[in-house]
């Protein structure tokens, strides 16, 4: 226990500023924690996301390339598969450097390998096109449309899991965001109850001795020899009622 | 009473339970898991109101009873609701009501869960839950008076308040020497079985946890399947081993490991309690066997577990019970009421109160015969006073009345008949399972908030022993009056 009114009251204090400013700092840290998940969703799900669109879009391009081709619009039809094998490269190189999720890189390489497997039925469809009656190409046509659903399941189920991912780090936000308030409500509860703490305190180790020490010297007659407000502290209180008694002895 | 005594020593209750919380912290830390901010945080807010009344309050010399059973009422009280804090801080499962009833669950080592999924917590927070048993086992009141300075009257009058006077009988020494002793038995089982699990396969982590919640006679987990999870005969062997040694009085205890003639052999109590525990193991396993359809092996496996488990207030499973034939499901609720002894970390009515009851009963019936005849009770030889007879039997009475009037409130409340019957008996218990939504692998997050909030408090009720809370009540009232 300390004994002095001073370092009683400015301990008081400090606990009090102790505890706000260790619930700032847990509240920053939390919600530093919110704004790194908001970078995470922005930077790598949306970016994966964005990517897979890229993915699909090319993959279509690359089918209508396949389908001008068949159709006599060679050139054109070359050109578009070309770029699109180029998109989907380009997003594939860009996804395998964003993983982001639990197991994604294994979804990467089923598209790379169901979109091989597409880009590779395009390729050998294109080269013996010239040889090929219109049946034969609706046919070949046809086969090839199991290897584009199957490219575009790979890269749906890839979107998929992104999506997945922004939920969850969504959900995770919220969580963050409640956990970042917490430290101030519990703070506020805290303040409180140390707040009833402290007027007991101060009414029991200040309040009530002053008002004895103000009894006693209203009440006080030269008779009584001295003043006993009944302090049993070691405190400046006491301190007083002594000096009084010592002013008393003095003036006698 | 003193107001700021009391504040003194609830002040000593919130700086030990920051000890644990700043440990749930470090672990949280060093695994870096999101539980770090409401440990820490909890354990901050709890430093700091529990130095606040030792700024002031000066040294206290002595203590009196009253005073007493008020630190030792009001600390249970707000060691409860501190413990919530983290809970209701980390989220997810936890509402503020999920929080309070985890946090008494705890600390009165009852058991009961309100989590779905207790593995979706994160390690400091399960740690964090396993030590509220932990400081629940024998009393946080009791470890703070192992920690604090000898000083005159302080620690008698503490933990004559903490302890009932059934459990004093087989103590014959001072109040400090009767706690160091409780402490080393304590402990000493809870490193043993931490160890005995680690050797037998269970992660250290999991050893921890589970001995704190098998010494305590709590039953928290960190699996959602309990013990079941495991599925290893020679850990569910140790934790029954276990189990019934922590539902004896840990006095007894020493004394035998200490040599003493008086010991738990020599006791006709627990003589008496191992005989109907055994009875209840194999009325079950019978039971299982005709009913159910078990082999032998499996049916003992399962009934010595569940019937240890239940009567030492423990609640850890290896099955669901709630599938087992009724003739079982009853035995079962009979030591769910039994309970454990007095002198260990269990709760309940218990035994000794049964057994008083009895030989009691016994000396009514031949004074009834022979008016003229003097005739003692007593218990292990120790003569039974006609005061500890009557707070004995009164106490038996207000259980039961508890119990029937917290079944009614819970019926009332739209909840099943067993499951309200059952959820009554088994917080009032400390015990942990019961029967129905709430049976040994269920949970009790179905039940509404309301009913959550009153088992908390039957939880409270049971952990406090029922007299102690009304008598200081009692006082409280005529003070004011």
């Amino acid at each position: 226990m300390l004994k002095s009114l001073k370092s009683k009251i400015f301990s008081s204090f400090m606990l009090l500023v102790l505890m706000l400013v260790i619930a700032a700092i847990m509240s920053i840290i939390e919600f530093n924690k919110v704004g790194l998940t908001i970078t995470d969703v922005m930077d790598d799900n949306y970016k994966s996301i964005e990517q897979t669109k890229n993915m699909l879009d090319a993959l279509e391009r690359e089918d209508s390339g396949l389908l001008m081709y068949l159709m006599g619009n060679q050139e054109t039809g070359s050109q578009t598969i070309d770029y699109a094998y180029s998109t989907i490269q380009d997003a594939i190189k860009i996804g395998r450097n964003n993983i982001t999720e639990k197991d994604e890189d294994k979804y990467i390489d089923n598209v790379i390998k169901e979109y091989k497997k597409f880009h590779s039925a395009v390729k050998q469809t294109t080269d013996a096109s010239i040889t090929l009656t219109l049946e034969e190409k609706n046919e070949t046509y046809l086969q090839t449309q199991q290897l584009f659903f199957a490219a575009k399941k790979s890269i749906n189920e890839l979107m998929q899991l992104n999506q997945d991912g922004i939920y969850n780090q969504t959900s995770l936000m919220k969580e963050n965001s409640k956990r970042a308030m917490m430290p101030a409500i519990v703070s506020i509860v805290a303040a409180i109850v140390f707040a009833l703490l402290l007027n007991f305190f101060i009414s029991e180790y200040f309040i009530n001795p002053i008002s004895r020490l103000i009894n006693g010297v209203k009440t006080y007659y030269p008779e009584m020899g001295r003043i006993d407000a009944k302090i049993n502290l070691r405190d400046e209180i006491k301190t007083l009622e002594s000096e009084i008694n010592n002013l008393i002895t003095r003036l006698k | 009473m003193r107001t700021k005594a009391i504040a003194k020593y609830l002040g000593f209750v919130l700086l030990f339970n920051a000890l644990f919380l700043y440990i749930s912290a470090a672990i949280s830390f060093f695994l870096r898991e999101n539980s770090l901010t409401p440990l820490f945080y909890s354990a901050v807010v709890c430093t700091i109101l529990g130095l606040f009344p030792q700024i002031f309050v000066e040294k206290i010399d002595e203590i009196n009873f009253r005073e007493g059973m008020a630190i030792s009422v009001f600390g249970w009280i707000l060691t409860c609701f501190a413990g919530a804090v983290p809970y209701f801080m980390w989220g997810g499962e936890f509402t503020f009501a999920n929080a309070l009833f985890e946090s008494v669950s705890g600390y009165t080592t009852t058991g009961s869960t309100i989590l779905q999924d207790v593995e979706a917590l994160t390690k400091g927070m399960l740690f964090w839950r396993s030590s509220t048993h932990f400081i629940g086992g024998v009393g946080i009141i009791l470890f703070v008076l192992l920690i604090l300075p000898d000083s005159k009257g302080i620690r008698t009058s503490i933990y004559r308040s903490e302890v009932s006077g059934l459990s004093l009988m087989n103590f014959r020494m001072r109040a400090k020497r009767i706690v160091h002793i409780i402490s080393i038995v304590y402990i000493s089982f809870t490193v043993t079985l931490i160890l005995l699990l680690w050797i037998l396969g269970m992660t250290f982590f999991d050893a921890v946890c589970h001995s704190f919640g098998t010494i305590a006679t709590g039953g928290f987990s960190t699996k959602n399947l309990s013990i079941a999870y495991y599925n290893n005969v020679w850990i569910e062997v140790t934790l029954t081993v276990f189990m019934y040694l922590s539902s004896l009085h840990f006095g007894l205890l020493f004394l035998t490991f200490t040599g003493s003639k008086n010991n738990i052999f020599t006791s006709k109590v627990i003589r008496s309690y191992t005989f109907i525990i055994l009875i209840g193991i194999i009325l079950v396993a019978v039971n299982l066997i005709m009913s159910s359809g078990y082999t032998w092996g499996e049916a003992f496996r399962h009934a010595s577990f569940q019937v240890v488990s239940l009567t030492s207030t423990t609640g850890s499973a290896t099955i669901d019970t709630d599938v087992w034939p009724l003739f079982s499901k009853i035995v079962l609720i009979y030591f769910t009421i039994q309970c454990a002894m007095v002198g260990s970390t269990g709760g309940g009515i218990k035994f000794d109160r049964i057994y008083l009851f009895f030989v009691s009963l016994k000396r009514r019936i031949k004074l009834i015969q022979h008016p003229q005849g003097i005739y003692v009770t007593k218990m292990n030889n120790n003569i039974v006073t006609e005061e500890l007879e009557l707070q004995t039997m009164a106490f038996i009475i207000l259980y039961i009345l508890i119990f029937f009037v917290v079944t009614l409130i819970l019926a009332a409340m739209n909840i099943d008949g067993m499951t309200a019957f059952t959820a009554s008996i088994t917080s009032i218990g400390n015990v942990g399972p019961g029967f129905g939504k709430i049976s040994s692998l269920a949970n009790f997050s179905a039940l509404p908030d309301a009913a959550k909030y009153l088992l908390s408090l039957n939880m409270l009720l049971g952990r406090l022993e029922i007299l102690n809370v009304i008598t200081l009540f009692v006082i409280l009232i005529k003070k004011n009056q």
